[in-house]
C-alpha cells in the first residue's frame, strides 16, 4: 500500500515539558490507524500538528509527498464535539470547507448534496443541527470532514460523546463507509475496544519515548467476539 | 391636577394630527440615531476585537461616556449644534452606543475556541472566521444591547427636545406643560410609552427573522 500521510522526526515541547521527541508516524492509503493512550499524553497535540494548526518545534509532516507542516487546510480534523455551527443548516455546515476554499455557496451546496444519502443523513439537508440526534450530528460532522479533505481524516475521539448503543452502531457504520470511500484515517481514542474494532493498526502511546505498534490483520464485522480480540486487548493493556 | 382617563382620551383625539406630526419627527430622530449608533458601534467593536491594544485603550473611555448624565450635556449640545435635528441625534448616539458596543464585543469574544480551530483547520483566514463564527455568535448579544438601547433612545430624543427645538414630542410636551394642559400631558406620556413598546416589539420581530435557528430559545 502507498503511504499517504507521514510525520517525520516530530519534536514538540511546551515550556520544558517534552511531549514528543523524534516521533515518526505514517499512514497508508485506505488504512485506519488508531492512536491509543491515556489522557494528557499528547494525542491531541499530535493531531494539531498533523492538521497544521500547530507548528512542531522540529520535524515535518508530508501529505502525498508534499510538505504540509504548519499549513492548515489540507487534512480535515474532526473533534469529539460535532462542532456543527448552530446558525447554519446541515447542508451549509457540510459545504463550509468548500465555501472557505473560495467556492460560491450555491456550487458548494450542489457538490455536497449527493453524499447525504450515502452518509445516512438525507432528509436533514435543510434542517438545523439542533433538530438532529447526537449520532446524526456526528455523521454530518464526518461528512463535512470528508468533504474537506477528500479522504484523509483525523478523528479525535469522534464517538466519545455518544451513548454506548449509538457508538457501537456508528463504529460498525464507520468500518463500512471507510472501506467504500477508501478513507485514510488517524483516529484518537482512549478506549481499547474502539481502537481494536476500528483500526487496522494501533499505536499505543504511554510516554514520549515509548510507542508500541500493534497490527490487526483479520478485522471483521464480529471481531470483538473473537479470541484474538481479547488477546490483543490484553497485550495493549500491558503496554499502558 | 390628575385628569380623568376619558379626558386623556379626548385630548389624544383632539390633538391626534398634531401628535402624529410631532411623533414622526421624534421617530425620525430616533431611527437615525439608532442607525448611526449601530454603524459606529459595529465598526469600533470590529477594530477593538481585531487589535487588543485599541480595546485596552478605548474601553475605559467608553465606560466614562456612560457616567456622564445625558440630561446635563443635552443643553450643551443644543448650544453647540443649534435647534435642528443634529443635537438630538448626537445625544441618542451617546446614549445608545455603549450597550450596543458592549453587546458586539461580548459577542465576538464569546466565539467558541474549538469552532475557530475547526475553521483554521479548513484553511480559514481572519475574515472567514469573522464571517462564519464571530459575527453570527455576536447576534444574540447585539440584539440584547439593541433592546436596552431602544428603551433609552425615544426618551433621550424627548429630553433633548425639551431643551430646544421647534418640532417633536418633547417640544409638544413643554408647550402643554406650560399651558397646564395635564390631559394633553398624560396623552403624550402614554404615547411615548406606546412608541417605546412598539419599537421593542419591532426589534424582537427582527431578531426572530435574523436568527430563525434560535426559535426555541426566543420562545
Amino acid at each position: 500500500m502507498k503511504e499517504i500521510l507521514s510525520a517525520r522526526s516530530i519534536t514538540k515541547a511546551f515550556d520544558k515539558n517534552i511531549i514528543f521527541k523524534d516521533l515518526d508516524i505514517s499512514l497508508e492509503e485506505g488504512e485506519t490507524l488508531a492512536l491509543l493512550g491515556p489522557s494528557g499524553i499528547g494525542k491531541t497535540t499530535l493531531m494539531n500538528i498533523l492538521s497544521g494548526v500547530l507548528a512542531p518545534d522540529s520535524g515535518n509532516v508530508f501529505l502525498k509527498g508534499e510538505d504540509i507542516t504548519s499549513k492548515p487546510g489540507h487534512i480535515s480534523y474532526m473533534q469529539q464535539k460535532d462542532l456543527l455551527l448552530p446558525y447554519y443548516t446541515v447542508i451549509e455546515n457540510v459545504a463550509l470547507p468548500l465555501i472557505i476554499k473560495g467556492e460560491k455557496k450555491k456550487n458548494a451546496i450542489e457538490k455536497v448534496e449527493g453524499y447525504f444519502d450515502f452518509f445516512g443523513i438525507s432528509g436533514y439537508e435543510n434542517k438545523y443541527p439542533r433538530e438532529m440526534s447526537g449520532g446524526m450530528k456526528q455523521r454530518a460532522a464526518l461528512l463535512r470532514a470528508f468533504i474537506q479533505s477528500e479522504g484523509v481524516l483525523l478523528l479525535d475521539e469522534p464517538f466519545g460523546a455518544l451513548d454506548a448503543v449509538t457508538r457501537n452502531k456508528l463504529q460498525k457504520w464507520y468500518i463500512e463507509i471507510s472501506k467504500e470511500m477508501k478513507l485514510s484515517t488517524v483516529i484518537i481514542t482512549h478506549d481499547t475496544d474502539e481502537a481494536l474494532i476500528l483500526a487496522d493498526r494501533i499505536i499505543v502511546m504511554n510516554n514520549a519515548s515509548a510507542v508500541k505498534e500493534i497490527s490487526i490483520y483479520d478485522k471483521c464485522k464480529e471481531y470483538e467476539l473473537t479470541e484474538d480480540f481479547l488477546k490483543k486487548k490484553k497485550e495493549i493493556l500491558g503496554y499502558l | 391636577m390628575l385628569p380623568s382617563p376619558l379626558g386623556v382620551i379626548k385630548a389624544f383625539k383632539d390633538d391626534f394630527s398634531l401628535l402624529i406630526s410631532h411623533s414622526a419627527y421624534t421617530l425620525a430622530e430616533t431611527f437615525l440615531g439608532m442607525v448611526i449608533s449601530i454603524i459606529l458601534s459595529f465598526t469600533l467593536s470590529v477594530i477593538m476585537d481585531r487589535f487588543s491594544f485599541i480595546k485596552k485603550a478605548v474601553y475605559p473611555l467608553l465606560v466614562v461616556t456612560q457616567t456622564i448624565p445625558s440630561i446635563a450635556i443635552a443643553p450643551l449640545l443644543v448650544l453647540w449644534f443649534g435647534f435642528g435635528m443634529s443635537p438630538k441625534i448626537i445625544l441618542i448616539v451617546i446614549v445608545c452606543f455603549f450597550p450596543l458596543a458592549v453587546g458586539f464585543l461580548d459577542g465576538f469574544s464569546s466565539a467558541d475556541r474549538d469552532e475557530i480551530k475547526l475553521l483554521q483547520s479548513m484553511g480559514a483566514n481572519t475574515r472567514h472566521i469573522f464571517r462564519h463564527v464571530k459575527l453570527p455568535r455576536s447576534l444574540p448579544h447585539f440584539f440584547a444591547g439593541l433592546k436596552v438601547s431602544s428603551s433609552y433612545c425615544i426618551v433621550s430624543a424627548v429630553i433633548s427636545e425639551w431643551l430646544g427645538g421647534t418640532v417633536g414630542l418633547g417640544v409638544y410636551m413643554t408647550r402643554v406643560r406650560k399651558s397646564y394642559a395635564f390631559d394633553k400631558m398624560f396623552a403624550v406620556i402614554i404615547l411615548v410609552s406606546v412608541l417605546s413598546i412598539l419599537l421593542m416589539a419591532l426589534i424582537s420581530l427582527l431578531e426572530k427573522m435574523t436568527m430563525p435557528y434560535n426559535k426555541e430559545k426566543i420562545k
